[in-house]
């Protein structure tokens, strides 16, 4: 196809991915990425640098939404994203050492974890509740919020801080490594491991996908993954749908529309894995 | 509908929120900033071409070889943002938007050091640096 109708092609796929990424409350990056690659045929290590990229243009862009609330923990997310950031800069150097191939093996491996956790996110057994961490003293990482919905103000502290740590610096690996945001992972280790409410740990992890993302990002450029013909399109695109998406308002949790997700999440997992080990359907 | 009570802060917490807020807004003027130029770098592109070697034809654009057909450092990026390349210019445009979560981490630096909470200052430099390393890293793999 020429130029042009490749960039239209390629925006409104981008429009597409950036609106369900935000309806569904996924990031775009899961979404783009098979996009661009299996239906497209774009080269992974460009899509995979065009998504980074329009991770952070969706999370900067969309963070005044955040921090509205109160919700967002600032130390939290700071003290965390030491972990995300290192994370990234292996993950990006990693994916520069790594054939295509593996990359489409990992990306497919972890699309089927999305899609396992979106299935069993309410069955899912959390740590159980210990002394607090004596780190989250020293560090403060603690803070209230106020829940509209049952009108009380609650306070919470962070506990497992190292285990939150560690399932941090691996978030980052996979975001640097597959150019997705790995909202997912943050949220269930802060809301799981450091038994964060829920609300918080949605509000800190969007607050902190951006700077994973600015961290890997800059590999990704030097190392010359950052395609204008790819990255323009995409970044205008998804940040388009997704603010689209928030104005819709539908949040569409319902169960059937989830069900039908996940069948099609499985079913991309399994074409990226038929990729990563040779066969091209 | 009843006014919705403000959150009981613990003594820091109403600088930071404002904090958050400004950062908010940067962020986002900064997104606006660098996707205009994205979109006038595009353009110009459709107008007159990459402005480098590439033939306007999408697999020569979309090729994954060296050399590259766009600039991938910064000295080649300002060096073709003088020239107008208009590659240059997308590119300049998607290197602002990397500088956005960078800002956003600098701001936050001085928000702790407003605090006197060095511990944080630290932690949060700690971040920067790792924002500033990646910039300077990426040759290692090329």
């Amino acid at each position: 196809m020429s130029p042009p109708v490749f960039f239209i092609v390629t925006l409104l796929s981008s429009v597409a991915a950036g609106l369900l990424g935000a309806l569904l409350g996924l990031g775009g990056g899961v979404i783009i990425v098979p996009v661009l690659t299996l239906a497209m045929g774009i080269n992974i290590h460009y899509a995979i640098g065009a998504s980074i990229v329009s991770v952070i243009a969706t999370s900067s862009g969309a963070a005044s939404a955040y921090v509205r609330d109160g919700l967002t923990n600032l130390r939290v997310g700071m003290f965390l994203e030491t972990a995300t950031t290192t994370g990234a800069i292996t993950g990006a150097l990693l994916a520069g050492l790594l054939a295509g191939r593996y990359l489409y093996l990992i990306f497919g491996l972890v699309l089927l974890w999305s899609g396992w956790v979106m299935l069993h996110r309410a069955r899912l057994p959390q740590q159980p509740d210990l002394s607090p961490d004596r780190w989250a003293e020293r560090l403060s990482l603690e803070g209230e919020y106020y829940d509209p919905a049952t009108g009380r103000t609650t306070a919470y502290r962070a506990h497992h801080t190292g285990g939150g740590l560690a399932l941090m610096f691996v978030a980052g690996t996979v975001s640097g490594l597959l150019g997705i945001g790995s909202g997912i992972l943050k949220v269930l280790a802060m809301d799981m491991v450091m038994r964060l409410p829920m609300k918080v740990s949605s509000a800190t992890s969007n607050f902190m996908i951006g700077v994973t993302a600015a961290a890997s990002a800059g590999i990704y450029f030097l190392r010359g993954d950052l395609n204008p013909f790819i990255t323009a399109p995409v970044a205008l695109g998804v940040l388009g749908g997704a603010i689209l998406g928030t104005r819709l308002l539908l949040h569409l949790h319902s169960d059937l529309v989830k069900k039908i997700f996940i069948a099609v999440l499985a079913l991309v997992a399994i074409e990226m894995l038929l990729r990563g080990l040779g066969v091209n359907v | 509908m009843a006014e919705k009570p403000k959150t009981a802060p613990a003594p820091a917490d109403p600088r930071l929120r404002m904090m958050e807020v400004i950062i908010a807004a940067t962020l986002r003027l900064g997104v606006t900033i660098s996707l205009a130029v994205i979109a006038i770098g595009t353009i110009c592109f459709f107008r007159h071409g990459t402005g480098y070697h590439l033939p306007a034809k999408t697999a020569a654009l979309l090729a994954y070889r060296r050399p590259r057909g766009f600039p991938h450092t910064v000295g080649q990026v300002l060096r073709g943002l003088v020239a107008l390349k208009p590659y240059a210019v997308i590119v300049f445009g998607v290197l602002l938007l990397l500088l956005t979560p960078i800002v956003r981490v600098a701001i936050s630096i001085f928000a702790f050091l407003l605090e006197k909470d060095y511990t944080y200052v630290v932690i949060t430099l700690f971040v920067f640096l790792m924002l500033m390393f990646s910039l300077f890293l990426g040759k290692v793999g090329a």
